[in-house]
């Protein structure tokens, strides 16, 4: 579906929405995952995502593409929950362990043993490290695409990028 | 090297997209939450609101018509007006904990040896606990925290009590009474502009640990007089709540609610005289909890 229109109106219905939240949804969630590594939250952030496109999409420019966009909402809206939580919410005891057990059916979805291996080496990275990572590989975005959504020079996506790669290289011959 | 690079690279490719996990709940959560919002802007309403205003009108006209005729120079209220019912809940059984619940939740806390993480902060707070934050193998991206107690600081083999993700600082420990339960309190900033507290209910065989995230400031008071100390907290944007213990839970009321604050009225928690103050311009209303079970009285 072509979302390029989306500039020139001023809200979506609920249809035009699920549409909306069919075609990006997953992409919205993946990159919330990418920058929480928690299952909870990522589903939390990526709800909220749509909520806020709901309400603002008036603000919407058509600047950047409209998929840059919404990941701009979910990065802000994942930052903020970062920040306001040192302590996160799922805290107690009791909650960890529910936690521990979302992460393992994940680990039961992956076909094979190597992509769960490589999987648990990217979202080891430091935050800033695996988001540029992330947003390459799992969505294809450019360089000049994450410098805008990260509001950094290209230069500092190149070079992050380049020590993601590096220390995914390293972990994954070492765990052979 | 270029072929080792692109078969992790095709793997995460590979494995992100078996993910996709926007599922249709998700989606119609997404709408049922927008039409909630909408319906508080339904057209219907500017037929209602004009409608009961008129109902309204229609009600207390005669009571007005009787305050003219009667002369009254000032108004009497009716005893029942100056009592308040709190209607305590407890916390809401949730995986994640929406800002605005400040419910506490508990949980009983398990022993993990020292050897098995990696220490990154440890600070003993009046000798009767040491806070700890660590890191555990495999991820030293996430913190954990959590302490010792003073029992344990010299033991061979140490254990500590873990809470759970992130750290604490500015901490502040201190003994306790509060619901009958607790032994100690522990609370400190858990982020920006943010203190969390934690009750610690400490038995000989297990440590239970009382969770409030969002508690500025603290008082510990029986309210009530039945000789278990309630607590009163105001969070950061100046909320109160009462929480007290209540069949084997601790609940709690939010006092602007209770009180039916309306906007432009503060409300304020005075703790030399166990009074919560309703501030509206000059005009202070000040409540107390009566001899009667979970009720405010005015007492001017």
């Amino acid at each position: 579906m072509e979302s390029g229109y989306l500039k020139y109106i001023q809200e979506v219905d609920s249809t035009e929405l699920y549409n909306l939240m069919t075609q990006y949804g997953d992409d919205v969630w993946r990159y919330a995952y990418a920058l929480t590594n928690n299952y909870e939250q990522a589903s939390d952030i990526a709800q909220e995502v749509f909520i806020k496109v709901h309400l603002n999409l008036s603000t919407f420019r058509g600047r950047s593409s409209f998929k840059t966009w919404l990941f701009s909402i979910t990065r802000n809206l994942a930052i903020n929950e970062l920040k306001s939580n040192y302590v996160r919410r799922v805290l107690l005891f009791g909650q960890v362990k529910s936690l521990q057990t979302t992460q393992s059916a994940e680990g039961a979805y992956m076909a094979s043993q190597a992509a769960e291996e490589i999987r648990a080496i990217v979202m080891g990275l430091s935050r800033k490290l695996r988001e540029v990572l992330l947003l390459q590989l799992e969505h294809d975005m450019s360089i000049h695409e994450m410098a805008q959504l990260l509001e950094i020079s290209e230069g500092t996506v190149k070079s992050r990028l380049n020590r993601a790669r590096k220390q995914v290289e390293k972990r994954w011959r070492e765990s052979k | 090297m270029n072929r080792e690079k692109s078969h992790w690279t095709n793997l995460v490719k590979a494995s992100s997209a078996r993910q996709g996990v926007f599922s249709e709940e998700m989606k119609e959560a997404v709408i049922n939450q927008i039409q909630q919002k909408q319906r508080g802007r339904h057209p219907f309403s500017y037929i209602a609101i004009p409608l009961l205003g008129l109902l309204l009108c229609l009600f207390f006209l005669p009571f007005i018509d009787r305050e003219l005729a009667g002369g009254l120079s000032s108004k009497t209220a009716s005893p029942v007006d100056h009592k308040i019912a709190l209607h305590y809940e407890p916390a809401k059984n949730l995986t994640v904990i929406p800002e605005s619940d400040k419910g506490i939740r508990s949980a009983t806390l398990r022993l993990i040896p020292l050897s098995s993480v990696h220490i990154n902060n440890a600070v003993t707070i009046n000798t009767l606990l040491k806070y700890v934050d660590y890191t555990k193998p495999g991820d030293d991206s996430i913190s954990y925290f959590g302490f010792a107690l003073s029992n344990q600081f010299n033991l061979v083999n140490q254990e500590f009590y873990e809470i759970g993700y992130g750290k604490m600082s500015d901490l502040m420990v201190q003994e306790s009474d509060a619901f009958g339960l607790s032994s100690l309190r522990m609370d400190g900033k858990c982020g920006p502009d943010r203190r969390c507290v934690y009750w610690l209910s400490i038995d000989q065989d297990k440590v239970t640990a009382y969770e409030q995230l969002d508690a500025s400031t603290i008082y510990e008071q029986d309210l009530d007089g039945d000789g278990r100390t309630e607590v009163i907290v105001l969070t950061y944007a100046s909320d109160i709540y009462v929480y007290k213990y209540i069949t084997g839970q601790i609940q709690s009321v939010r006092v602007q609610d209770a009180l039916r604050a309306e906007y432009g009225e503060t409300v304020t928690y005075n703790p030399q005289n166990k009074e919560f103050w309703v501030t509206s311009g000059k005009v202070t209303k000040r409540y107390q909890y009566t001899d009667e079970e979970d009720q405010l009285e005015q007492v001017n």
